[in-house]
């Protein structure tokens, strides 16, 4: 099944968003937010991204959108 | 002063009032008072579940352990969009075997998956025990409000029994749709409060965000980085609180039966896909806290609790201030009538009627639901008085417990060997090992949440429990995933 092999891409963001901490814990700014703080808002503001390619995929699987 | 404290009555009166009117149109059964009687669309159950998000814990707690630790509250950031990542799988199959079932609550889940209405009266139990300290934390929220609101007038003990006996009241006569009603009166105030609040409070003392943190970088080095201002959070707490935290972001009971009420499984995949949006929100109620640091050094412990209070009252004129806690009071009263009203559901409904008296009429446990109400008010109440802590802190001990049940849930919907002796083990040993190292003072453990290593056990026992007692012959029904 198609689909259920892309699901992956579902969790992408759960996946960078944990493992990268360790390399970004600075209190350093990027647009005014400590790294660590900015590293994830970015991930969660790709969730949206990333869970709708997801989501598109799963249900153009299933013929025409919803 | 008085100014404030009427617009905080104000706005608290006219939620009451919104709460008995949206009763009057319905008679009342207990999947209608529990459960709305299914019939919600996305919007409506969109700003239902926002209404739970944004608590007493986001609207204080946040701001006052931004205030305390420092960088480590930036796992408030991230958990509730790894949790939506979660139910975009989890819930729709949930939602369909609960609607297939008729379903209430989510022990019912439990009992009807694993045909062990013991295993039923486990969960609930378990559940209305981790609920306790969220509802303690609404409490203890409410009485620094009307503390703030009155300067110092009203002692914080009374406050909180009048605020709390209305908030039964309220859901006695009107269950979840009272609620759904205060709820979008609650987050309009809050997106308006949090805009103010956000914006104004750090924006009025240093001009811009990046000159917070550059003034708390300059004055207090590696503060907002891990551990910051902790000593014992880092980089492996920091990982380990996302996984716990948004495993079992949908683990709470009332949570997990709210999603029953959704009008279609994609309705709950639309929303997961958007509500991580709002979570951003959230870094406005951080630079609160960390524009505290500087402008009202000095608070400690417990009294960190009424960060964003204090600097508002010192900041903002009265009829503001009484906006703010008006708002607040809300994001106090509503998670409360939702935890309280899930915590009675589940007492008489799943241990009452399933273990205790199943011949019970539905009358009965619906009678019972209602005086159970203000018994768990009472407890609740009662442990915040004598032990209050950090908001924060309530919390995560009640995500110790219920992301217990996450490993459950996951197995039994992929997994045709999982088994009730499995889960019953797992969520018991789990249970039991978060509980005895928060107690010995062993959390974090080798760096991490103590939560996070009792999910790790509790997953392995279940699984091996699981295929030690698996009988090829038992029917158990296995739910597939749906693509």
């Amino acid at each position: 099944m198609l689909v259920k092999k892309f699901a992956w891409i579902a969790f992408i963001p759960y996946v960078f968003m944990i493992l990268g901490i360790p390399f970004v814990n600075s209190e350093q700014p990027v647009l005014g937010i400590p790294l660590v703080g900015f590293w994830i808002a970015i991930w969660v503001l790709l969730i949206p991204l990333f869970l709708g390619i997801y989501d598109r995929l799963a249900h153009r699987q299933e013929g025409g959108p919803p | 002063m008085i100014v404030a404290s009427i617009i905080t009555l104000f706005i608290i009166a006219l939620s009451i009032f919104l709460g008995l009117q949206a009763g009057r149109k319905k008679t009342m059964n207990l999947e209608q008072w529990a459960v709305g009687g299914r019939n919600f669309g996305a919007i409506f159950l969109w700003l239902l579940l926002a209404g739970e998000i944004y608590t007493t814990f986001t609207f204080l707690g946040a701001a006052g352990y931004a205030y305390a630790k420092g960088g480590p509250v930036f796992y408030i950031l991230g958990y509730g969009a790894l949790g939506y990542v979660l139910s975009y799988f989890m819930l729709p199959p949930l939602w369909r075997y609960a609607k297939e079932r008729g379903l209430v609550t989510q022990a019912d889940y439990f009992a009807e998956r694993f045909q062990s209405p013991w295993l039923g009266a486990l969960v609930a139990l378990i559940g209305v025990v981790f609920m306790v300290p969220y509802t303690e934390l609404q409490l203890l929220g409410l009485g620094t409000i009307v503390q703030a609101t009155t300067y110092g007038a009203v002692p914080p003990s009374l406050s909180m029994i009048i605020s709390f006996a209305l908030v039964a009241i309220f859901i006695y006569t009107s269950g979840l749709h009272a609620t759904a009603w205060v709820s979008v009166l609650k987050d309009t105030l809050m997106v308006i409060a949090v805009l103010i609040v956000g914006l104004g409070l750090p924006l009025y003392y240093f001009g811009s965000f990046g000159n917070v943190t550059a003034a708390l970088n300059h004055a207090h080095p590696h503060f907002l980085a891990l551990p910051g201002g902790s000593g014992d959070l880092g980089v492996a707490w920091l990982m380990s609180t996302l996984v716990l935290t948004s495993a079992g972001f949908y683990m709470w009971p009332h949570s997990f039966a709210a999603s029953y009420s959704a009008k279609s499984a994609r309705t709950i995949q639309k929303n997961a896909i958007y509500l991580p949006f709002y979570q951003l929100l959230l870094l406005l109620i951080f630079f609160v806290g960390f524009t505290a640091v500087l402008v009202v050094p000095g608070l400690k412990g417990a009294a960190t609790n009424s960060t964003l209070l204090v600097l508002a009252t010192k900041t903002l004129p009265p009829w503001l201030v009484g906006l703010v806690g008006g708002t607040g009071a809300l994001a106090a009263i509503v998670p409360a009538s939702l935890l309280l009203l899930q915590s009675s559901t589940l007492l008489a409904r799943n241990i009452y009627q399933g273990v205790i008296h199943p011949d019970a009429s539905m009358l009965t446990v619906h009678r019972l639901s209602r005086v159970l109400v203000l018994v768990v008010t009472a407890v609740a109440l009662f442990f915040a008085l004598v032990a209050p802590g950090l908001l924060v802190n309530l919390l995560l001990t009640g995500y110790d417990g219920v992301s217990q049940f996450f490993p459950a849930v996951v197995l039994s919907l992929l997994w045709r060997r999982v088994t009730k002796v499995g889960v019953a083990s797992g969520v018991i040993v789990g249970v039991a090992l978060a509980m005895t190292l928060v107690l010995t003072h062993n959390d974090p453990l080798w760096g991490m949440n103590a939560g996070f290593v009792a999910l790790v056990v509790n997953s392995v026992v279940m699984v091996l429990v699981s295929l030690a007692t698996y009988r090829a012959t038992v029917p158990e029904e296995a739910l597939v995933v749906a693509a």
